[in-house]
């Protein structure tokens, strides 16, 4: 059987398929009519893209420059020509995930799951690749504050995207919430590249990379939440 | 000699309080941004604006209409876009008017609609779902929803739909964001099916009750020629071949690409061959995806 005679088939048995009733038409119409108004279209996907990625770096910036610059000063030429533009192209795909995330019927890159996949590969092999010494001392009491800091910056790169973003959200905010949680992840990475200046690699590793993980699993949690918050509302 | 480690910064740090100052600059610079980035003769930046914005937004209309906007008739759009009157410029469900100038015209048309939608044209928007409800009604039947269920599940649909309305941007494909709604929708009544179904599992068993009535109420033809297939490929099969949609406009609606498009359409053709073959319905010879 040839496909054309398949889509003979299906364009047939489509056509018999019973025809909506007009009276259910009229009244989704009808419904619609008391909330009809002018609405202001959503911003272009190229400036919602320079906005996220601008508030990144302004946070990341920011964040060092109250805290001190002293990984970037701890860093070597090589260190600081690989780890920043890397960590810009990272934080443009996420926000250009996290833009097509939120509109319906936008062309997709990859889904948030595997941005997060991506991302965290990516880190950790560019980070084993720049650095050495993988000492176990002292590694969770000057590992956790850099934890809580990756976190702590990541929750207002995560409000300032999310107001960015707040008109979107239209179809599965789930997966929106998880690429603007890998997003904001990124800038707390950002913050702790230039800020400390522990330079072990199990230390960059284990706790400056899991801050994107957390975070976009953050995201997800608290988009979940909602939705079935909402779902329980029967909204 | 690298420094010696320092620990990070303690989570005392007033980052929040950055974080608090930077959502509040924010949130000001996106209440304005709109008015100095719509491109001149964009019709869709028509809010009315709150008190203290009334003055700009004057300035700003002048700026891109050259003078105040009059009520839309549908008329302008017509011309502007080269598109005969029809019937679908009204209350009139038929479409056939549109389909015979070929699917630019029609995306076209259904572009123009959308724009005057966004307007808060109640004429478009009641032509919209006269135009569209028909597919999107067989996009649910398709997934095995019941006739009422696709009744339901497309009044939802037209109330997200009109809920997101400002998320359309005109000049993108209008068929893929229609459809990635419906497709949002169809999955939450899925998910909301089953835990409906886990908690009234109890109750049946007790009772007994038996309860067919819904399968005589499904469309036989199409759903039950579609019923082999997996959810994912039965709606690729929808939205390509029944709704007439391309690839791409495809792979925008269920977000994905167009490589897993033409794989899902093309394992759907292989079980439709064997199932309508086994039916004994045209020949055995195998062709190209077309």
């Amino acid at each position: 059987m040839k496909d054309r005679e398949i889509d003979e088939i299906l364009k047939t048995t489509a056509q018999a398929a019973p025809p909506v009733e007009p009276a259910l038409l009229d009244r989704v119409a009808a419904s619609l009519k008391p909330s009809m108004r002018p609405v202001r279209t959503i911003w272009p996907a190229w400036l919602l893209v320079s906005l996220l990625i601008l508030i990144c770096a302004a946070v990341a910036l920011a964040g060092a420059a109250k805290s001190g610059f002293f990984g970037f000063q701890a860093q070597n030429a090589l260190d600081r020509a690989m780890i920043f533009p890397a960590l810009l192209i990272l934080i443009g795909l996420a926000a250009t995930t996290s833009v097509r995330a939120t509109i319906p019927g936008s062309r997709r890159l990859v889904s948030s799951a595997a941005l997060l996949a991506g991302i965290s590969v990516a880190l950790i092999a560019l980070f084993g690749f720049l650095f050495r010494g993988y000492q176990t001392e002292n590694l969770v009491p000057h590992g956790i504050p850099c934890l809580a800091t990756g976190l702590l910056y990541a929750i207002p790169t995560a409000l300032a995207s999310w107001l960015a973003l707040r008109r979107g959200f239209a179809v599965n905010s789930i997966a929106a919430a998880t690429a603007a949680g890998t997003l904001a992840g990124l800038a707390g990475v950002a913050m702790l590249e230039l800020h400390c200046a522990n330079l072990q690699a199990l230390h960059i590793l284990l706790w400056h990379a899991s801050v994107v993980p957390l975070s976009a699993a953050a995201g997800a949690l608290l988009a979940w939440t909602l939705a079935n918050k909402r779902f329980l509302a029967g909204r | 000699m690298r420094a010696p480690p320092q620990p990070g910064s303690s989570p005392k740090d007033p980052g929040i309080v950055i974080g608090v100052l930077f959502v509040w600059a924010g949130w000001k610079v996106t209440a304005n941004v709109p008015y100095f980035f719509a491109a001149p003769g964009d019709a869709t930046v028509t809010f009315r604006p709150r008190p203290s914005n009334r003055s700009r937004w004057h300035f700003y209309e002048r700026l891109t209409h050259g003078a105040a906007m009059t009520p839309f008739d549908g008329a302008s759009a017509r011309a502007s876009t080269g598109a005969a009157p029809g019937p679908n410029s009204g209350h009139n469900s038929g479409n056939d008017w549109v389909r015979s100038l070929g699917p630019m015209y029609m995306d076209k048309d259904l572009e123009t609609l959308m724009a005057r939608y966004q307007q808060g044209d109640h004429s478009a928007a009641t032509a919209l779902i006269h135009r569209l409800s028909p597919q999107l009604h067989r996009f649910f039947i398709v997934q095995f929803a019941s006739r009422g269920d696709a009744d339901d599940l497309l009044q939802e649909t037209w109330l997200r739909i009109h809920k997101v309305r400002h998320t359309y941007r005109p000049g993108e494909p209008v068929l893929p964001w229609f459809y990635a709604i419906a497709r949002h929708i169809r999955v939450d009544h899925y998910r909301k099916a089953i835990r409906t179904a886990a908690r009234e599992q109890r109750l049946e068993e007790t009772h007994e009750v038996a309860s067919k009535p819904a399968a005589a109420s499904k469309t036989p033809d199409l759903a039950a020629l579609l019923e082999p297939l997996p959810n994912s490929q039965r709606e690729v099969i929808e939205m390509l071949k029944v709704a007439g949609m391309s690839l791409e406009e495809v792979a925008r609606a269920t977000s994905s690409s167009v490589g897993s498009v033409k794989q899902k359409a093309h394992r759907a053709y292989e079980r439709l061959r064997e199932r309508l073959t086994a039916m004994g319905l045209g020949s055995d010879r195998k062709g190209g995806l077309s």
